[in-house]
């Protein structure tokens, strides 16, 4: 396999080539916030922030502050020690509806580097099922017109309830610590 | 993080107390003696308990009881008056079909609505100090529905007295996990709902809680078919046979044991009714509700 490397200000990789220039415009193109935090759980690299009021100086470098993010935390250690090499969790924060994917990064001969966290606000996702495919305010506009469309289809009202039911508390994949049953035998 | 547990029978299912420190084992002893403790002052297949003392003079004089007996018998009265499923004097019909046992069988009619007569919670006598009586002859007393969840909350009690922080108390599936979960980063507990159609132990979803009770209530574990029927052991004291439910099983989280009983058999019962009145009960924290046709239905 053919090593990826750096001559002059261009990055070889195995399938083609890019400027240095040419990656930070494509980085700072992608539609969500991409963080790179690394094998001791600092941040090392912001990518278009969600909350643009973050004080990223503060932010970067530091590491993940635990009371704030228990459950990344979770998901740093199953990284770190092998138990996932990817793990994807909704998540809901105030109003927003949040996806949050987690890869594991390894080098070359599989030691763990670190892991990319891409942060998705899903919110008008969410909202486009909730009215039939439509954001609100077209939803809106829709009923005010003399067409009687019923846009609300019953299984996308159903997939939001089944995403919003998932968000909160239910998680199929994790292990149990005890397991509640009727009174065994 | 390593987990120190101990396993026994007791209570007529399968007890496991679970620890995550080495010195706080030294708590199993005494909670296996006041599991023991309670299980000679509850229990209606012990002679010598108090509640099978109650029900061996019925109709004829009240005893003199402990404390705790007492406290439960009362709760357990106030409860059945309700009725939200729960009856404590189901004993007579409970101990005909001896559904979980052997020689489970179906009673005739005749002797269902024979027994039926013998059930009243009206006439369960309460006298302070301590006295509890049954008012007719063949009333009998079964605090099944409810003993497991009130020893629960004593063994925490009892575990907060030792100091313990964190662990889990297992008896039978009624869970009470105790402070924050050493497991996580998040201190949350994840507690399993037991998959109806699958061997003990494999869940069928999995909930992120804090600490909490979680006590489950289903037809799934004690039962027998008799003539291709299908008996459990959820008994409908107005009909005196199994209740007819679409419900597997319902799992709620509660932050008492004995709520956590009190309203599981009363979800069971009124699954429709009971939702709206619980979502105000500052006892309860969610609901898992899992139906015969495979359905999940979540309540928080």
């Amino acid at each position: 396999m053919k090593k990826t490397f750096i001559k002059n200000d261009t990055l070889f990789f195995e399938n083609g080539n890019l400027k240095i220039s040419e990656l930070v415009s494509l980085l700072k193109a992608l539609p969500f916030e991409v963080l790179f935090i690394d094998s001791a759980g600092r941040i090392k690299m912001i990518i278009h922030p969600l909350d643009p009021d973050l004080k990223l100086n503060q932010r970067i470098s530091s590491h993940l502050f635990f009371k704030t993010m228990p459950a990344t935390f979770d998901f740093l250690e199953k990284l770190k020690h092998g138990k996932n090499s990817k793990i994807s969790r909704a998540l809901k924060v105030k109003d927003e509806y949040y996806n949050l994917t987690f890869i594991a990064i390894y080098d070359e001969v599989q030691n763990y580097l670190g892991c990319l966290q891409i942060s998705e606000n899903i919110t008008e996702i969410i909202k486009k099922y909730r009215y039939g495919g439509f954001i609100e305010s077209e939803f809106q506009k829709s009923k005010q017109s003399s067409h009687s469309f019923h846009y609300q289809d019953s299984s996308s009202e159903e997939y939001r309830q089944e995403i919003e039911q998932d968000l909160i508390d239910i998680n199929t994949d994790d292990d149990s610590d005890a397991i509640s049953g009727a009174s065994e035998l | 993080m390593k987990k120190y547990q101990t396993h026994f029978k007791a209570l007529g299912t399968k007890i496991t107390l679970t620890v995550f420190s080495s010195f706080d084992q030294q708590v199993f002893a005494p909670s296996k003696q006041l599991i023991d403790y309670y299980e000679k002052l509850f229990s209606i297949y012990l002679p010598d308990s108090e509640i099978s003392r109650i029900n061996k003079t019925a109709g004829q004089k009240m005893i003199k009881v402990s404390t705790p007996t007492f406290d439960l018998v009362t709760l357990a009265k106030k409860i059945s008056l309700k009725s939200w499923g729960f009856n404590a004097t189901i004993g007579p019909l409970v101990k005909e079909w001896n559904i979980g046992f052997y020689n489970a069988h179906r009673p005739s009619q005749v002797k269902i609505d024979q027994l039926l007569h013998q059930i009243d919670p009206q006439k369960i006598i309460i006298k302070k100090p301590n006295l509890i009586g049954l008012q007719q002859n063949k009333m009998q007393l079964d605090l099944g529905g409810i003993a497991k969840g009130y020893i629960a909350d004593r063994l925490k009690d009892l575990w907060h007295a030792w100091g313990i922080k964190t662990g889990i108390i297992n008896l039978g599936g009624n869970l009470l996990t105790i402070g924050n979960s050493p497991l996580h980063a998040d201190r949350k507990w994840r507690i399993g709902i037991q998959d109806p159609w699958n061997p003990r132990g494999k869940a069928l979803r999995v909930v992120r809680m804090p600490a909490c009770s979680a006590v489950t209530s289903g037809i799934y574990e004690r039962n027998f078919t008799e003539n291709h029927h299908f008996y459990h052991h959820i008994l409908d004291s107005r009909t005196g046979y199994p209740l007819k439910t679409p419900l597997m099983g319902v799992t709620v989280f509660t932050d008492q044991s004995v709520w956590g009983e009190i309203e599981s058999t009363r979800l069971f019962f009124y699954p429709e009714t009971a939702i709206d009145e619980l979502k105000k009960d500052r006892h309860f924290m969610a609901a898992v509700f899992v139906y015969q046709n495979h359905e999940i239905q979540i309540l928080k």
